[in-house]
């Protein structure tokens, strides 16, 4: 059982989060100044133990014979793997590069970029007019309604920068 | 009634009428779009308000803040992206049904829940804005723990069938909030001597990335499997809700915006408790529970009308006792301050017009945000005409500037993916994200109150029982926990009796 | 044909942009050619002024000051940020006391020498406030009730190691009641309701919180913990008057850049703001908000910043908070 076998990955994961947890807080909070106060380090660890605890009861409830009750009504979404890893990896990747872009380049180059790339290498649309429309449109309307309109604060950037 | 004859006409001056409809708004356009929030809003007015008269930059700021409030829910119910922490219960069912082709009814549903609950809580104002002062602080630290508590108790109405996996939610969405400076101590927590990440996590970046991150995933894996989602939207209108829909949801309403009004009193509560307390009650005590979560009507009505009651509930102590709630009104204190309008107690005996003008811009920034997201409901739904991939693309791009503007922090970028990609991944594994945003939400209040009720009864735990108002939170709480439990054993004996008589059946034709 | 109008309106203003760029950098002439960041390290009244001093000294200068806030951490964020910019007066923090407390604290590495200062602008007085209903008509009054009974006074602050933390045990221990004193941390402006509410017996605080419920009668106000009074409370003693011998805190706010910024910038800056300190706007809201405008050149600023840390120094490793 597919839902069995992701249940005891998780649990496991969690498992170990939170004994790291635990184990940060423990070393690096200190404790109540004096009795009369819970201190900074009691909520994080009573809910680092509870993290825990709740692991562990997925963790039994997964090796129980008939694990009715812990299946959820709702069907596993039949996705491929391969597209699944794909559209995570270009999310993720695409959004890392926009922060670092928008660090080191600001943010007119930044978007523009990142809107190219998404468009063109990511999604595999190559119609020049689109990516060139959608890069420069959004890059100059975000920059002409939010930065200059609406005064919202862009980033510049740290090593080259057009207005923004 | 001198009084309310000047407020009436530095309302009706058309440069103060200009600037209630321009922050409202310019509210509505940063409570729509995902990773701008109208505290944002709020501090780029202010500045602007300086130069203004006082009838104008009081009608600005109330307009902004009642926008910004209202938008939430625009893109949580085209996008499933919640604009603002308080839509993040609209979500839920709004846009379960954009998915079902009624896009428009529900966006027409939540402009009139949203006035409703605006409306009503500013009459409430009016009219005992005194009592409610003097009730509301008499909640102190252990009456809000137990308040708040109860606000988790939620979880068990949005946790799907497995508890367990919801409070593991849940818990994941405190662990979060406790990252960062401690306020109370003044010490570091979980950021291993690396001064940025004192900064802790913000909720809004955490919202973010909880529903657009894997909201972004899923889109580009329809687009792989060439399935997108496609929406006939020039069929979709701005459809409000019959006559008849109105009059059963009425009593909901009601209800709802009365539970808004009376959070939102209470100071340091605000917007997010009231809508998915407002939720649960909804799904609790109608008549067809099972279709909560499916697109039903009256799942967007509730926390709508709950959280635009919050507005006025939260003018409450604002102007009575000049405390601020929320970061919000806490820029619309200054605002006020610079413009000699001191709250506090006196403000009703000194500065009747301006109270009077207080009101009256209220009720203009509510006609307006009515008036505007019903004839924009045309306009909004024509995003769902742009391909879903490139919507993607353009939601990306929103995700990294609003989460950078919140605190200027390119950190904040990066722990807004790391927290999508988290929150995916725990979604494929069936936990469910919603408990999570309501640990984020209420973590820090939960925290806060418990440790300062401790340290002011000198170490004494017996100070959480002292007070009745949170006994009988305490009670509902265990109350709506058991219940769920109840439930969910008759629920799992059922499948169990259902499985063997199968098993039996089985053997007995064998 | 409208889209090929379109959008080549948007490439020609793009060109534009590209070409105003290209001109920013050629002209390059006089400090500053570019916005001023001026990092705000706090919320609410904070960043209330912060924006309108940003506002004021824009009019004084070739080009704007820009407020940018960068919460978080007690301030150590921002004062990070801002230190690890260049050091050519394109970055400021809008600072306060907070500088002192953070290093101290631990959370920071560096302390206030990795700032130039540019000017002091703002001085804020915390206030000690009990309920009326109390029957404490003065500082004596309280210490004296205090001494004599048992249980302990509980005193609403904003948190452990704040300034008004810091301003209470100095108060407290002058009036020989620091071992009867109960801290609550509240903070975000919470203790006067708290207060209003008996659920806390005195609260330190900013006096624009009390003044309200004070002309309502619900609070009274003790003392102001400056050695002067302050104009918003004229009748109110300075808590050294009442009774607490030299005790003397006030919150200063100010302007201070990196650590190495040319002399002729800060000047620049500092000019800027004394303008802006000056002007009508400003000395309004200081009324209205509750502060004093209160300019102080570089380095007359500077000499406080360090005195007020050794101050803050010492106190603090007397409460054991110092890390």
């Amino acid at each position: 059982m597919a839902s069995r076998r992701s249940d005891i990955i998780l649990s496991t994961i969690l498992l170990l989060v939170s004994a790291l947890w635990c184990w940060g807080v423990v070393t690096t909070i200190p404790g109540a100044e004096d009795g009369s106060r819970l201190g900074a380090r009691g909520f994080p660890l009573g809910l680092g133990l509870l993290l825990g605890g709740l692991s562990l009861i997925i963790l039994l409830q997964s090796f129980r014979p008939t694990p009715a009750d812990t299946i959820d009504g709702e069907a596993p979404p039949d996705i491929s793997r391969g597209a699944e890893l794909w559209a995570v990896a270009a999310t993720v990747g695409l959004l890392v590069g926009y922060a670092a872009l928008l660090e080191y380049t600001g943010f007119m180059i930044a978007t523009a970029l990142v809107v190219a790339a998404a468009v063109g290498p990511v999604l595999g649309i190559w119609r020049p007019r689109l990516i060139l429309g959608m890069s420069i449109g959004l890059s100059l309307g975000i920059y002409l309604i939010f930065g200059k309109l609406l005064g919202v604060y862009l980033p510049y950037g740290k090593l080259i920068n057009l207005a923004f | 009634m001198d009084a309310f004859a000047s407020a009436l006409g530095a309302v009706s001056d058309p440069f103060t009428l200009l600037a209630i409809v321009t922050g409202a708004i310019i509210g509505i356009v940063f409570g729509s779009v995902p990773g701008l929030t109208y505290s944002m809003a709020l501090a780029l007015v202010l500045p602007i308000t300086f130069k203004f008269d006082t009838s104008a930059a009081v009608g600005m700021l109330l307009g902004t803040y009642i926008g910004g409030m209202t938008g939430g829910s625009v893109s949580a119910i085209l996008l499933g992206i919640p604009g603002t922490p308080s839509a993040a219960a609209t979500v839920l069912d709004g846009y379960k049904m954009t998915r079902n082709g009624r896009a428009g009814l529900a966006l027409g549903g939540a402009v009139l829940a949203s006035g409703f609950g605006g409306v009503f809580s500013l009459l409430v104002m009016i009219v005992s804005v005194d009592l409610v002062a003097r009730l509301a602080i008499q909640f102190g630290p252990v009456e809000i723990f137990a308040l708040v508590l109860f606000g988790l108790s939620t979880i068990c109405g949005l946790a799907g069938k497995s508890l367990v996996r919801g409070m593991i939610a849940g818990v994941i969405g405190l662990l979060l909030m406790t990252i960062g400076l401690d306020d109370m101590d003044g010490v570091a927590r979980m950021t291993f001597g690396w001064t940025p990440l004192l900064q802790g996590v913000d909720l809004l970046v955490a919202m973010v990335g909880l529903f657009a991150v894997p909201q972004i995933m899923k889109t580009l894996i329809d687009y792989k499997l060439d399935r997108a989602f496609r929406l006939n939207a020039s069929g979709v209108r701005s459809e409000l809700p019959t006559f008849r829909q109105l009059r059963n949801s009425f009593w909901l309403m009601f209800r709802c915006s009365a539970l808004g009004t009376a959070v939102g009193s209470i100071p340091g509560t605000g917007g997010p408790i009231a809508a998915f307390l407002a939720y649960d009650h909804a799904k609790r005590f109608s008549k067809e529970p099972q279709r909560f979560g499916k697109g039903k009507l009256d799942g967007v009505m509730a926390p709508e009308s709950a959280n635009n009651a919050v507005t006025g509930g939260a003018m409450i102590p604002l102007l009575s006792l000049g405390i601020p709630g929320d970061p919000a009104t806490a820029v619309m204190l200054g605002g006020f301050l610079i413009h000699g309008l001191v709250p506090g107690p006196m403000l009703f005996t000194t500065n009747k017009p301006e109270v009077y003008l207080i009101y009256l811009a209220i009720f203009v920034a509510y006609v307006t945000v009515v008036v505007f997201q019903y004839f924009g409901i045309r306009g909004f739904v024509k995003l769902l005409k742009v391909p879903p991939h490139l919507m993607a693309v353009g939601i990306l791009i929103m995700c990294g500037v609003g989460t950078f503007a919140i605190r200027n922090s390119f950190l904040d970028v990066y722990m807004m993916v790391g927290v999508g990609l988290i929150g995916y991944l725990l979604m494929r594994a069936r936990i469910p994200i919603t408990p999570i945003i309501l640990g984020l939400v209420l973590g820090p209040t939960l925290e806060r109150e418990f440790r300062t009720a401790v340290i002011m009864s000198e170490g004494s735990f017996g100070v959480f029982f002292s007070s009745t108002t949170a006994v009988i939170f305490y009670a509902l709480t265990i109350g709506v926990i058991g219940f769920h439990f109840y439930g969910q054993m008759r629920d799992a004996k059922k499948t169990r009796d259902a499985a063997n008589s199968k098993k039996a059946q089985q053997q007995g034709a064998n | 044909m409208t889209k090929m109008t379109l959008k080549s309106v948007l490439l020609g203003a793009t060109a534009s942009v590209f070409l105003l760029a290209g001109l920013n950098v050629q002209a390059r002439a006089e400090f500053p050619e570019k916005p001023v960041e001026m990092t705000v390290l706090f919320g609410g009244t904070a960043q209330t002024i912060g924006q309108l001093l940003a506002d004021l000294m824009s009019k004084n200068m070739a080009n704007s000051v820009v407020a940018v806030s960068r919460t978080g951490g007690g301030g150590a964020v921002g004062y990070s940020h801002v230190q690890s910019t260049p050091a050519d007066g394109y970055n400021m923090v809008w600072n306060s006391n907070s500088v002192s407390t953070s290093h101290y604290r631990g959370n920071m590495k560096f302390n206030y020498e990795a700032f130039t200062p540019i000017a002091r602008v703002s001085v804020e007085t915390p206030a000690l406030a009990v309920s009326a209903d109390s029957g404490w008509k003065s500082l004596e009054d309280m210490a004296k009730a205090v001494k004599a009974g048992d249980s302990k006074l509980k005193v609403g602050i904003s948190g452990n190691g704040s300034f008004t933390h810091l301003t209470s045990a100095a108060l407290f221990d002058k009036m020989g009641i620091a071992d009867k004193v109960v801290y609550v941390p509240y903070g975000k402006g919470k203790a006067p309701v708290e207060l209003l509410a008996k659920r806390v017996d005195a609260a330190v605080q900013w006096p624009g919180q009390f003044i309200p419920h004070q002309q309502a009668g619900k609070l009274s106000i003790l003392c102001v913990t400056g050695k002067d009074r302050i104009p918003q409370l004229k009748d109110t003693p300075s808590c050294a008057e009442a009774g607490a011998t030299d005790l003397n805190i006030t919150m200063w706010r100010g302007l201070a850049a990196p650590a190495g910024t040319p002399a002729d910038v800060v000047a620049k800056l500092q000019d800027a703001a004394k303008a802006a300190i000056a002007s009508d706007e400003f000395q309004s809201a200081a009324d209205k908000i509750g502060f004093e405008a209160s300019f102080l050149p570089a380095d007359e600023f500077g000499s406080l910043i360090a005195s007020d840390d050794a101050a803050i120094s010492e106190l603090m490793g007397k409460l054991g908070l110092k890390k």
